[in-house]
Formats: C-alpha cells, structure tokens, sequence
C-alpha cells in the first residue's frame, strides 16, 4: 500500500517533471553559476583557469563606485517617470476607452496593441531617427506646435528620449490592462455612489480607485520590473550614452563585463544586485496573483 | 435612457480617438511609409505624406546580404524554440491543472517567477558556459536560452487553457479505455487546440523580439534581426530608408500575429492576472 501511494504522489512529477528538469538546468544552475563568478576576479579574454577568488569583494566594489551608483540612479529616475507617466496617461485612455457609446473602440485597441509589439530594439532605432535634431519628425511637430528645437541627442536631453520611448511602447499596455480592471468592476457600487449624490471626482477617488487596486497594482509591478531590466531599447536609442546620461543598469552591465571593459566578476556582482531586485518585485507581483485567487482552483 | 449620442460625446469621441491614433499609431505607419521613400523624401522638410513608392531601400537592404541571413535564423530559431517549448510545457501545463501534490501552488509560481528573470543576469552565465561548451554564435544557444523564458509562459498560460476543459472529459476517455496519456493527446490537446495556438502565438512574438541573449551569445553566424540594429549603429546619417526597410520587415510579422491574438494579449502579458 505505501509503494502504491508513493507511486500515486510521484505520478504528477512524470507530468510536470521534464520542464522542471529543463527549467533547473537552463536557469536555476546558470544563476548559480553567476553567483559563483560574481565572487570572483575574471577579466574577457583571458582563460576561465586565470579567475581568482575574492570573495564579497566585487559587492564591496561597487557600492563604493560612483558610475555603479550613477547607474543605479538613472534606472530609478528612468523606472519612476515611465512608470508615473505611464500609468497616469494609461488610466485616462483606459476611462476613455471604458466610455460606453464608442463606435469604433476595435480599431482604437488594435492601434494601441501596435507599439507594445514592435521589437524594442527596433523602436529605439527608429525613435532614433525621429529624434534627430534636424531631420527628425518629432523636432518638426514640436517645432510647428511650440517653436522650440530640442537637441534630443544631449545630455540632459538623452533619458527624456528613452522614457519618451518607453512610454509610448508601454502606455497601452497600463491602458489594456486597467480597461480590463474597470470593465470587471460591478456596477452597484457606482450606482450606489450616484445616488447617494457623489461627485464624478468622489466616485474616483472613493469607488472606482479602491476597487482598482489590484490590478493597479499589478500594472505598476509589471512595468517597474520590465523598466528596471530595460535593455534593448536604450542600447538602439543612445547606446547608454551621450557619456553617462542613460546608462541604466543593463546597460551599465553590459559596459563593464562586455563592452568597454571585460570585468565579468564585477559585472556579475552588478547582476546579482538587479537578480535580487526583481526577484523581490516578482515575490510580490506572485502574492498579488495569489490574493486574485489564481493558480489555487482549478 | 437616451440611446441616441449628443453631440458633445461624439466630439470627445472624436478628440480621444485622434489622440490615439496620432500618438500611438501613426509612428508605426510612419516608419513603413518612410521604407518606400526616397533619400530626399526622408530627408525633405516639410515631411512628405504622400509620394510615389520606391523598393529601393528593400533592395540596397538584401544587397547587403546580412539581412537575408539574419531573417532565416530568426526564422529557424524562433520556430525551433517555440516547438520544443510547448512540448515540454504541455505535458508540465496538464500536471499542474489536474493532480493535486504537496506545494504544488509553489511548484506553479517558482515557473512563473523564473520568467521574470532579468536576462542581463542570465546572459552571464549562458556566455560563459556557452564558451567553454564551444556553442556560442549558434542557433542551437539561442534556442536554449529561449527555452528560458518560453517554457515558464507556456507552462502558465496552458495550464489556464486545460483548466477551462472540465474532468470529466479526461475520465469519460479514460473509462473508455484510453491511458490517461491518450486522454491528453487525443481529446484535450484538440479541445484546447485555440488555446495552444494563442500560446504559440505569444512565444514566436517573445522570441522574435528578444534582443539581450541574441546580442550577447552571437556575433555573425547565427545573429537573428533584432540585432541587425548593431549593423546600423555606426552609419546612421545615410540610410535611413534602408533602417526604416529592415524595421518594417522585422515588426509587420510580430505586429500581424499581435492583432491576430488580441484578445489574449493582456491575459498573457499579465500572466492570467487580467482575463479580457
């Protein structure tokens, strides 16, 4: 009878066992194997027997660097404007959207679907182009409109670029998802509201936000993980420059371990820091998901 | 209730609509537009709406021959991925909808939290290995690493699809005589057939576009399009048709299977966490 039920309580794992299997050695084994290298002083190019161990070192390092905390810094200024501007324009397309006599609402979500699906390395090419300060599309509508030429490939110009970027990807995405949030919520509760002679701005803030705030939440938690891994996007668009300006964290990894230096052990440590970051994020995203009740009943 | 609308709502309408388009919209359109002009079209101020195609830049793109190249191994690597994900999720995805096991809501969010991952952090590693292995600049890395991401969404979103088949199918077959394994291949593998397509859908559209593994693990042989942005780095004051020509061609597939499934986008991208 034990055997039998052993038997029964392994039966599962011959389902879900080979992508567990898979899952563990295409990433659990890889990440550990970071958290090896990340102790150790290893320079490109050199033999993979040339490492030295050092220990917490490169942790020690980086926090004492000032380009590390630089790039730390841009990814938080980067990650909190995309995500506010994000979610305060997506919440306004997404009351509009939810308006109720709107003929042609198929054909707006399908414009909206467009930007979040283009390869993201691609818009910040293109985004490139409709930057530039002479030929660019973007200098001749803001010219047109307020008269002004902004050198979008400055300094101080280069991280407005690359959230502009982001928000016009990722706004729709806030949007899509807070439509869904405001078309599931139950109507007796407003109506209730209305009677009671609440204001439009009342029933915002004291019916419609509250009720919201899960998937508020879980739009907020998907776009602050997606902006602090950002990548792709910067690398087309500034390539992480001019000098500093938009070196956010990947980029700022990808500098030190592959580009301008070879300090993979650095870069390591640097990756672990993002890893343990987003790992936290994602444990709450998960809990929130688990409060919705998903992935408990079948 | 009036049904009829006023016009104060159809000007709004109107309004919101506009900004939509003219915001998120027509940069896309732009770009496509902007891959059948003329060198002095692109360049000309004011811009120019209309004007005469040219396949000029589609031409001087495959000229250049990396094009060609890159395509196919996007092409091949993604296909190749995709298949081999849902494979092994599949089966994975009817595990976790129809047994119960201790920690089994555990073993269904560690899936899910891997594909949060960030791939800056995972690419280290994968760059390290894949050299001492010799597979860098193959298709055969980047197939794996996708795996990565591919088999943890797949296995998310077919689990919400299997659900939504009720038991008694798969007891009905298997009082029928079919092994439990049957039962999935012959009945809830078809009956989910729509589900499995979305899912397919959605990884092509992830692979396609991902751009971190394939910059790190590859540098010519096996490079797929998301990369060609590297090749337009360094010269981009002149070619800006041709920039525009590979961007097109590289987002209309993932845009047309996009639209194609709309109605799961958002489920996926948010994990189940919003059903539409």
């Amino acid at each position: 009878m034990d055997s039998r039920a052993a038997r029964k309580n392994l039966y599962p794992y011959f389902w879900i066992g080979p992508a567990l299997v898979t899952l563990f050695a295409i990433t659990i084994a890889p990440t550990l194997f970071l958290f090896f290298t990340s102790l150790h002083y290893w320079e490109l190019g050199y033999p993979w027997s040339e490492r030295v161990f050092v220990g917490l070192k490169n942790f020690v390092n980086i926090f004492g660097n000032e380009q590390f905390i630089h790039s730390i810094w841009v990814t938080f200024v980067y990650t909190a404007t995309a995500v506010a501007v994000e979610f305060v324009l997506g919440f306004a397309l997404a009351c509009f959207l939810a308006r109720p006599r709107l003929a042609w609402r198929g054909f707006l979500l399908a414009c909206l679907v467009i930007p979040m699906t283009v390869t993201p390395s691609i818009a910040g090419l293109i985004w490139r182009l409709y930057f530039n300060p002479n030929y660019g599309i973007v200098n001749y509508v803001v010219g047109k409109l307020f008269g002004i030429s902004p050198n979008w490939y400055s300094y101080s110009l280069a991280l407005p670029s690359v959230i502009l970027v982001d928000v016009w990807q990722w706004t729709p995405f806030v949007a899509l998802i807070l439509l869904a949030g405001l078309s599931a919520i139950p109507r007796t509760p407003l109506e209730a509201a209305l009677v009671d002679g609440a204001s439009p701005w009342q029933m915002l803030r004291y019916v419609t936000l509250p009720l919201l705030r899960p998937i508020i939440l879980i739009a907020l938690l998907l776009r602050t993980m997606d902006a602090l891994k950002m990548f792709d996007v910067v690398f087309a668009l500034t390539g992480g420059g001019p000098a500093d300006a938009t070196e956010l964290l990947s980029m700022h990894v990808y500098r030190t371990g592959f580009y301008q230096s070879g300090m993979v052990g650095l870069a390591s440590a640097m990756a672990v820091v993002l890893l343990v970051v987003i790992t936290v994020l994602s444990q709450l995203f998960i809990r929130l998901l688990g409060e919705r009740g998903e992935g408990s009943e079948a | 209730m009036r049904r009829r609308s006023t016009w104060p709502t159809v000007a709004a309408n109107l309004a919101g609509s506009a900004v939509i388009v003219v915001l998120f919209l027509v940069p896309f359109v732009w770009m496509v537009l902007m891959s059948f002009k003329t060198r002095l079209q692109t360049f000309a101020i004011p811009p120019v709406v209309f004007f005469k195609p040219t396949l000029e830049n589609y031409r001087d793109l495959f000229a250049r021959g990396v094009f060609g190249h890159y395509f196919v191994n996007s092409l091949l690597t993604v296909l190749a991925s995709v298949a081999l994900s849902l494979v092994i999720a599949a089966p994975a995805a009817y595990g976790l909808a129809r047994f119960n096991f201790r920690r089994k809501k555990d073993v269904a969010f560690w899936i899910l939290s891997i594909r949060m991952a960030p791939a800056i952090a995972v690419v280290i590693p994968y760059f390290l290995i894949g050299s001492l292995l010799g597979i860098l600049d193959t298709r055969l890395v980047l197939v794996i690493s996708y795996l990565s991401f591919n088999i943890p969404f797949a296995v998310w979103m077919l689990r919400g699809f299997i659900e939504e088949v009720p038991v008694e199918v798969d007891e009905a077959a298997m009082i029928d005589g079919c092994s439990r394994f049957g039962a999935f291949v012959r009945l809830i593998l078809p009956l989910t057939a729509n589900g499995l397509a979305a899912t397919s859908i959605l990884c092509i559209i992830q692979s396609w576009n991902e751009f971190t593994f394939a910059l790190f693990l590859t540098t010519t042989n096996a490079r797929t399009l998301p990369t060609i942005v590297t090749q337009f780095l360094t010269f981009q004051g002149v070619v800006w048709g041709e920039m525009a020509a590979a961007a097109t061609i590289t987002t209309i597939p993932v845009v047309a299977f996009a639209l194609l499934v709309r109605k799961h986008l958002i489920t996926g991208l948010t994990f189940g966490a919003t059903k539409e």
